[in-house]
């Protein structure tokens, strides 16, 4: 099915503005946290700046990942602001060759995740304002500098982040009629339409992630901004709907992306990606607390910083290392002795990690969100007296808030359970396409894994949450 | 004494004026955030026991760090909004079982 041709929504997301309306609604939602955040009241749960990222943003994110696609990225305001600039400045460097990969994203999704705990950025307005604010000068900086969308390919933590869950989204841009792509001599897609009149001057943007539709295949890298919808003189692209997932069995070369099992770097997105998820969870709970205390005593450790260091780096690596290289090991064993090192075996099946890591982030944000969902209305109320004087919005009610924990609890496990199920699905599928013969025998340690792995989340979820001032006091 | 979770606790407020007079007749009210937000806040009005002296009694819901939030409207209008940091509350000692 294509979306683009479905009654009322087709024709509102191929108007030409539907992209800036969506991007400048959030540009003033921005501009509001970052206000409220910075000039507001420094109490966490009644600043906008706050709330609306760690309640809202985050869990219609993921909520929006699975539910239509990389629609924030869609959305993204910091494009908007991009955009307006380039007006004015016109890049003139090339991304450089040696950063083409994830490593550079990847290392920063992990820096903010760990300074988002380290610094308990949740409970600070001004500091969450400070890194929006920084966040879209650090966009522009390499945007004005680079050309085309070198920030989001290759910078954006948050991108590759929506990158690696857009791969289960229920859609993704595919060519309409492949036939004609291929009698297609002008590829605007990718190049952008020329003005009939003046031929050096591009009238609609191409593709700025370097995926040409014809040879595109999935969500990976695709920011979903629909240039090449606008910019195909034929109207030969669509939002098709698809099996959520299934591009990661894809083994041919994509545009823009290569072979999938060439890239290391995103499988190593995709680990980071899962275990995130569950060190992001755990840091909540009091066992964590517990830890870090133990941690503290056992090892002499006085500062915070090196106890969450230590905690994130047995998380993010340590722990993937011995799971995944064990379970390498052990398929390479019963599989078949021509079976590719260690190593590669381990980054193909990584990918199937990543539907329970999905699983994981959406009962976390969703708890945040259904158990906080109406806290939006009171600290609005509260940012709107804090801008005119008086309750125009009425006073906040301040006990608005959102379905209770109880009642959030089997929704978290039933994703993480989804989630798990959908890893032990791929590594099948994974491992019919490698092993072919040895199908059985070659997943049975990837589906310990994943089911280790759903131990853990199941009991990370289970535990009573324990805010801040425990770990230490 | 500092506030336990899990169990009540009275929290008072005195309002003076600048030259230390006690300010009596106020509509305050109480609010108890945690710092986290999306946690459930405790609030509650505050009742005037004494000329100046405002009293809530609440019911921390877990663990951990708060916000006391104080606002209201004085007799002459005027709004006002005080907040202190209460960190690390901690759960309520279990009463020992009987012998």
């Amino acid at each position: 099915m294509d979306v683009l041709r479905l009654p009322v929504v087709g024709p509102l997301v191929r108007w030409r503005y539907f992209r800036r309306v969506l991007q400048a609604v959030l540009l003033v939602v921005t501009v509001a946290v970052v206000a409220h955040g910075l000039f507001g009241p420094q109490i966490a749960p009644r600043n906008l700046a706050t709330v609306a990222t760690s309640i809202h943003w985050r869990g219609l994110l993921v909520i929006g990942l699975v539910a239509i696609g990389n629609i924030f990225c869609t959305a993204c305001p910091m494009m908007l602001v991009r955009d307006g600039a380039r007006r004015l400045v016109s890049p003139r460097f090339t991304w450089p060759r040696a950063l083409r990969r994830k490593w550079l994203g990847l290392t920063l999704l992990v820096v903010v995740l760990f300074s988002y705990e380290l610094f308990d950025i949740w409970d600070r307005p001004v500091a969450t304002a400070a890194i929006v604010l920084g966040y879209f000068a650090l966009a522009l900086v390499i945007d004005l500098l680079f050309k085309r969308a070198s920030f989001c390919k290759y910078v954006c933590p948050i991108g590759q982040f929506n990158f690696i869950a857009s791969t289960l989204a229920p859609t993704e841009i595919a060519p309409r009629n492949r036939q004609v792509c291929q009698q297609c001599r002008t590829y605007d897609c990718i190049k952008g339409q020329r003005s009939p009149t003046e031929p050096l001057r591009v009238v609609r943007r191409g593709c700025e992630l370097a995926l040409f539709v014809p040879g595109k295949t999935g969500n990976l890298d695709c920011t979903l901004c629909l240039d090449c919808v606008q910019a195909c003189p034929h109207d030969n692209v669509a939002l098709v709907t698809r099996v959520a997932g299934a591009e990661l069995l894809d083994t041919n070369r994509r545009s823009g992306i290569g072979r999938l099992a060439d890239r290391l770097d995103i499988a190593v997105l995709a680990v980071i990606f899962t275990f995130a998820a569950l060190i992001n969870a755990f840091v909540m709970t009091r066992p964590a607390f517990e830890l870090e205390r133990r941690l503290a005593i056992t090892l002499h450790l006085t500062s915070g910083a090196a106890i969450l260091a230590l905690m994130f780096a047995c998380a993010l690596i340590v722990l993937p290392a011995m799971l995944l290289g064990s379970a390498a090991a052990t398929a390479r064993l019963l599989s078949d002795r021509r079976a590719p090192d260690t190593g590669t075996i381990a980054a193909r099946f990584a990918l199937a990690l990543i539907p329970f890591g999905l699983g994981v982030w959406l009962a976390h944000y969703g708890f945040h969100l259904l158990t906080g969902i109406l806290t939006i209305v009171p600290v609005a109320q509260s940012a709107v007296i804090d801008l005119v004087g008086w309750p125009a919005w009425g006073e906040p009610a301040w006990t608005w808030m959102g379905m209770p924990p109880g009642l959030v609890y089997p929704i978290q496990l039933g994703l993480t359970l989804l989630g798990a199920s959908g890893s032990a699905a791929l590594a099948y599928a994974i491992s019919a396409r490698e092993y072919p013969r040895r199908t059985v025998p070659a997943v049975i340690p990837w589906l310990i894994v994943v089911a280790l792995l759903a131990v853990l989340a199941v009991w990370i979820i289970g535990q009573p949450m324990a805010m801040r001032g425990l770990g230490t006091a | 004494m500092p506030p336990a979770a899990v169990t009540t606790t009275i929290v008072r407020v005195t309002l003076a004026d600048s030259r230390g007079a006690p300010v009596g007749g106020a509509k305050l009210r109480f609010d108890a955030h945690m710092t986290h937000p999306g946690m459930a806040p405790v609030t509650t009005d505050a009742i005037e026991i004494s000329p100046g002296t405002y009293q809530s009694t609440v019911r921390l819901s877990m663990a951990g760090d708060w916000v006391f939030v104080v606002s209201g409207k004085l007799p002459d209008g005027h709004r006002i909004t005080k907040e202190m940091q209460v960190p690390a509350v901690r759960a309520a000692e279990a009463p020992a079982p009987p012998r």
